[in-house]
């Protein structure tokens, strides 16, 4: 059927044995979100990054299942005395999928790449001031100040073939036109085939540099199903190996299922509810405490995920560094919200406003959760239905803003910088950022740039501890849950593991069939 | 157009003979039309509260058709559903034929370069992909009840335009028309003696319509376009229960039947009337740009 | 008749003028600013004024227009804001998909529609022709996306019988890319089992808008039947002796399917831009899926481009219905 893959195979078998081609295994995933392209630039959002894990590397990644961070593309680096160069060497056998080698020139040019875009992954990548080849595999990334998240971040700094892409720039693009259906990667996988908005196939990397065993999947297909109720019955049906689950209930009745595994991952996906500190009624921060004290955290945690979500630890996940037990649980007091309304001169029946939320992915039960909350307090909230790309588009000016939104951060580490500077620093208010609350505060702003240049961790975790005081007195945005990544499988899959830092991936190079 | 030379005092044979079609559509619109009017009657329940711990419970004496994933109890929702979609229904029929009665009025009376300009533009309205107009004039307008109301009425008018102008142009050359002219009557005094008799044909129309008016509106809600939350629309009540279509079928089964059953209705209805003037069934959507009808 | 042709094709240029002008004012309505877009989040305020001066975004709305209509001539539908592929090139993509779908469907709702209604017609008022009528209740009131779940439960859930979604099985390769069908480009390239991997995905989709357009094309032949066979000419042929077969097939028949010919038509049009919800439902990846993510990521080239084609293919389809009025109708005559 396919040379290349005829070939490896045949090779492969003098050495190890390999399956007959009709017993070659196959993978199948489904998922919910349309990646929008297979750019690795723009795996900030996870519905790329799922793709780009398996047909990309990095320098670093964590080892799956856990935030514990390993060479990959890298052979070792070195950090200067200031922090502020990283000097990265490349593997002597890494191969990109066209079987030229991965140098620091690639390194390089993704770097740039990254930094004319300032897109994507950019937003981890703020603090990078550029990049500098010291050799041919030596190479050179420096930055503005020093930032503690950077080398987590490095794991979604996926490195492309700028020998492939040259060629298929664009109107000074850097080949995104191209790079939108193709790749240039050097990942386990390489892409065979691409319907957009329907699937992607996959299949092993012969010369990938972390090498084969003998259990590893030879092809995958990830294809979308929008549906929750048709991946279900494609999984039970034997049609799909793995699936995403949105909803608690479809997870429980999997549980019952013969022959398929229920997965309850622990995850750093965080909601959090924006106020936008903006508008009219929201501008006193009275109003957005009393309003984060009026949503039921319980009743969402315990009937809407049937416990498949935790509390967060006062604005960060349980899972995040510096997250302290010691922080304030999100708590319901209506009481108390009633007593700060008043003393903000609200009356009830004065206030309505509106709140964004994606229905199409199961966020009405938020928002209702939310409307019961308000309406308690005499505050009418009316519901804004809009799908994501929509809802940035929104918020991304100031008058189209509605008062309230959801958010999540699916961050790339553990560092509470990806949570707190993503959402509450004034660059990410407008133009696509997640600072859908518009706080903009120069002591805010102060407290997140030191905090991120601290490199002693518990320095740092002081200061975000200060952070957290200003954040739950000036309240722009509520923590509400941190999710439980939810999945179900055929109970013959193995090695299926969410990494924290990658959160809704699957990572392909992890998994085999019994 | 078929039938359309034939005069009909307002509503006067529309209704007189029985038919077992029209009686059995009257009893199912009719009901939720005291639904929709008097929900009280029907249940005593808050069809947009929250009660968490009641969530997906199946039909018991407590809760007939189950409650939904909020806890709601769906039989209520479903009697306030009905509100919102017969509201669409009317607003959007109301609409689309008073501003169709007048363009095309307008258009038939006028005659001459008026009318190629009105009717080029129902070309246009008729000849733009229905669902696409519907959802690029939500995304300009937003999302809500009201943008929907106005994306559905956007689409429907240009029939009605098209009909009445037919009707406009056939009644022009019968005698009582010639007449009055003769006598010197005013334009306007013409046009009123006119309408009359036009509206049987809108009516009938509008009752062939109403089903598929509820059918596109509860599309657009099932994509999450229509109503928000927390009023009830049964289309979007589908979108939320279909995930959960496997073991708590009610969620999702019963505002789909509820809707079916609305559906039917108003086409027993719409068929009955469509038989009396020889209007046959949804033809009336036919009115497309330059087909062969318009050339008799 | 082909002086009438040219004459409709002609009529088409204001249509799609006056389409495309109502979609571009539509699209500019959208709120988030396509130079953004292009231009990407963080661009510099200077960088911002390059990409709206190069796509031209910072001319008055009219010489927009009049910029896009100058490519368009020219076979350019411009550059979709956020995949940066030619539009034409995404909807040579999935065009075929939806292409696939509607001709499935009107192959299947032609094909039994007509023949139930001819023969419902024979047996008018007994229990076929009231089973019929029945169904067609059913199948014109049921809310296709309703029609839609309880197929996907009944035949991919519990019998286990068709595949719930999607367009090809997952172990399938797509065939060679000849017309974007699969079936027809499986049977082109003589891949049976292709052929049929694809026919089995099709089914549900088409069946469930089948189930409503069939059932009209049924009611509507039906109906017509019956008028048909109440005319004078036909009162005439049968007086003369005409056997009754011949009466039905030759006189009856061709006058019924005036009106079915228009609802043939109408479903044509219809389908055209409302398969959003069986795309969504069923993962077709046509058209409907296309526009939903256009218009939803406020993408203005794309946008249009689809509004055009649709239009266009709606012009044809009306325009071959009236060519079949002509063939069928000897009253009516273009010239």
């Amino acid at each position: 059927m396919n040379a290349p893959n005829l070939l490896s195979c045949a090779a492969i078998a003098l050495v190890l044995g390999c399956a007959p081609a009709g017993e070659r295994s196959h993978l199948v995933l489904l998922t919910e979100g349309i990646p929008p392209t297979l750019d690795p630039v723009a795996a900030d959002d996870s519905r790329v990054d799922n793709q780009s894990i398996n047909l990309y590397s990095a320098l670093l990644q964590y080892r799956p299942g856990t935030t514990d961070l390993q060479m990959d593309l890298a052979a070792s680096y070195e950090v200067s005395e200031d922090a502020r160069r990283y000097v990265f060497t490349v593997r002597e056998d890494a191969l990109f999928h066209d079987g030229t080698p991965v140098l620091a020139e690639d390194v390089k040019y993704t770097v740039d790449r990254m930094l004319a875009l300032k897109i994507g992954v950019w937003a981890f990548f703020t603090s990078v001031s550029g990049a500098e080849v010291l050799g041919e595999r030596r190479v050179a990334i420096d930055l503005f100040e020093p930032f503690a998240g950077f080398l987590g971040a490095m794991t979604r700094l996926y490195i492309v073939n700028a020998d492939q892409i040259r060629p298929n720039e664009f109107e000074g693009d850097f080949g995104q036109r191209w790079l939108q259906n193709h790749e240039a990667g050097s990942g386990p996988y390489r892409l065979v085939s691409y319907q957009p908005g329907q699937q992607i196939t996959v299949e092993r990397f012969t010369g990938y540099h972390l090498g084969w065993g003998p259990r590893h999947v030879d092809r995958a297909v990830f294809r979308v199903l929008r549906e929750e109720v048709a991946r279900r019955i494609a999984l039970v049906n034997g049609d799909a190996d793995w699936i995403f689950v949105s909803s608690a209930d479809t997870l429980a009745a999997l549980a019952e299922e013969p022959g398929i595994r229920v997965n309850r991952d622990e995850s750093l996906n965080q909601l959090y509810i924006a106020f936008n500190t903006q508008s009219e009624h929201l501008r006193d921060a009275r109003v957005r405490r009393a309003l984060a004290l009026a949503y039921d955290y319980e009743g969402h945690i315990e009937h809407l995920m049937r416990g498949n979500a935790v509390h967060p630890h006062g604005v960060l996940p349980a899972g995040a560094e510096c997250a302290s037990p010691d922080s304030p649980r999100p708590r319901t007091d209506l009481d108390e919200a009633r007593r700060l309304l008043a003393s903000a001169g609200i009356r009830p029946g004065e206030v309505e406003l509106t709140m964004a939320f994606e229905g199409t992915t199961g966020e009405t039960p938020i928002f209702e959760i939310m409307r019961a909350g308000a309406a308690r307090l005499g505050i009418r909230l009316s519901a804004v239905d809009i799908e994501w790309d929509a809802k940035l588009a929104s918020f991304s000016r100031l008058e189209t803003s509605d008062d309230m939104g959801t958010v999540w951060i699916f961050a790339p580490g553990p560092e509470a910088h990806h949570y707190l500077h993503a959402l509450a620093h004034s660059s990410q208010a407008g133009g696509g950022g997640n600072n859908f609350a518009w706080y903009r505060s120069e002591a805010m702003d102060e407290m997140l740039e030191a905090a991120a240049a601290e490199l002693d961790v518990q320095r740092r975790c002081e200061l975000y501890r200060e952070i957290e005081s200003l954040w739950l007195e000036e309240m722009p945005f509520a923590a509400v849950v941190t999710m439980v990544a939810m999945s179900a499988q055929r109970e013959n899959l193995r090695g299926s593991a969410v990494s924290l830092g990658h959160p809704l991936t699957q990572n392909l190079y992890a998994m085999w069939k019994e | 157009m078929r039938g359309s030379t034939r005069e009909f005092a307002m509503g006067s044979a529309l209704f007189r003979r029985q038919d077992g079609r029209l009686v059995a559509g009257i009893v199912i619109v009719g009901m939720f039309v005291t639904m929709a009017v008097a929900p009280w009657l029907f249940t005593s329940l808050d069809p947009a509260g929250l009660n968490l711990e009641a969530r997906l419970t199946p039909p018991s004496a407590a809760h007939w058709l189950g409650t939904d994933a909020t806890g709601n109890d769906i039989y209520t929702r479903i009697v306030y559903g009905s509100r919102t979609t017969l509201g669409t229904v009317i607003a959007v029929l109301a609409i689309a034929s008073l501003f169709g009665i007048a363009v095309g009025s307008l258009s038939g009376y006028a005659g001459g370069w008026l009318d190629g300009l009105l009717m080029r533009t129902t070309d246009v309205f008729l000849a733009f992909p229905p669902l696409i107009l519907a959802l690029a004039t939500n995304a300009v307008l937003g999302r809500g009840l009201r943008q929907t109301v106005f994306a559905v009425a956007f689409l429907w008018w240009p029939a009605y335009a098209r009909l009445v102008r037919g009707q406009i142009l056939a009644l022009r050359e019968q005698e009582f028309v010639e007449s009055a002219r003769v006598i010197g009557a005013s334009r306007l005094r013409i046009i009123r003696h006119m309408l009359p008799n036009v509206i049987d044909p809108v009516i009938v129309r509008v009752s062939l319509d109403a089903g598929f008016v509820a059918l596109t509106a509860a599309s657009l809600s099932y994509l999450g376009l229509g109503a928000q939350p927390p009023t009830p629309e049964w289309g979007r009540m589908v979108a939320e229960g279909q995930m959960f279509l496997l073991d708590q079928w009610w969620v999702a089964a019963f505002p789909g039947i509820v809707l079916f059953i609305l559906v039917v209705g108003f086409n027993l209805i719409g068929e009955a009337l469509g038989d009396r003037i020889g209007q046959p069934y949804r033809e009336s959507r036919v009115a497309v740009p330059g087909t062969a009808k318009e050339k008799n | 008749m082909g002086r009438y042709i040219a004459r409709r094709l002609l009529q088409m240029v204001p249509v799609l003028l006056g389409v495309s002008v109502l979609t571009f004012a539509l699209t500019n309505l959208l709120p988030g600013d396509p130079a953004r877009a292009a231009a990407g989040r963080h661009a510099t305020p200077q960088q911002l004024e390059e990409v709206r001066e190069r796509l031209g975004l910072d001319q008055p709305l009219p010489a927009q227009y009049a910029m896009y209509m100058g490519r368009l001539a020219r076979g350019d539908l411009g550059t979709s804001l956020t995949s940066r592929q030619s539009v034409a090139e995404e909807l040579r993509l999935f065009f075929p998909a939806t292409l696939e779908l509607l001709l499935a469907t009107m192959l299947i709702a032609v094909g039994v529609g007509i023949p139930l209604g001819v023969l419902t017609a024979a047996r008018r008022g007994r229990w076929a022709d009231r089973a019929f009528l029945g169904f067609s209740y059913f199948g014109v009131g049921m809310p296709v996306f309703f029609t839609a779940l309880l197929l996907q439960i009944f035949f991919a859930g519990w019998l286990g019988w068709l595949p719930i979604a999607g367009r090809l099985g997952l172990a399938t390769v797509p065939p060679p890319a000849f017309t974007g069908m699969y079936t027809v480009d499986a049977l082109l390239a003589g891949q049976w089992t292709t052929v049929l991997d694809a026919l089995r995905h099709l089914l549900l989709p088409a069946l469930t808008l089948a189930i409503a357009g069939g059932s009209e094309v049924g009611r509507i032949t039906r109906r017509s039947m019956l008028q048909a066979l109440d005319e004078e000419y036909v009162r005439t042929a049968r007086a003369k002796g005409v056997p009754e077969r011949t009466v039905w097939l030759r006189h009856a028949l061709p006058n019924a399917m005036l009106p079915t010919t228009t609802v043939i038509g109408l479903q044509v049009a219809f389908l055209l831009g409302g398969t959003v919800l069986i795309e969504n439902i069923f993962s077709w990846g046509g058209l409907g899926t296309y526009a939903w993510t256009g218009i939803f990521r406020l993408d203005i080239p794309v946008i249009m481009g689809i509004t055009l084609l649709a239009t266009t293919v709606y012009l044809f389809v009306n325009l071959g219905v009236d060519l079949v009025y002509a063939r069928l109708d000897p009253r009516i005559r273009y010239g």
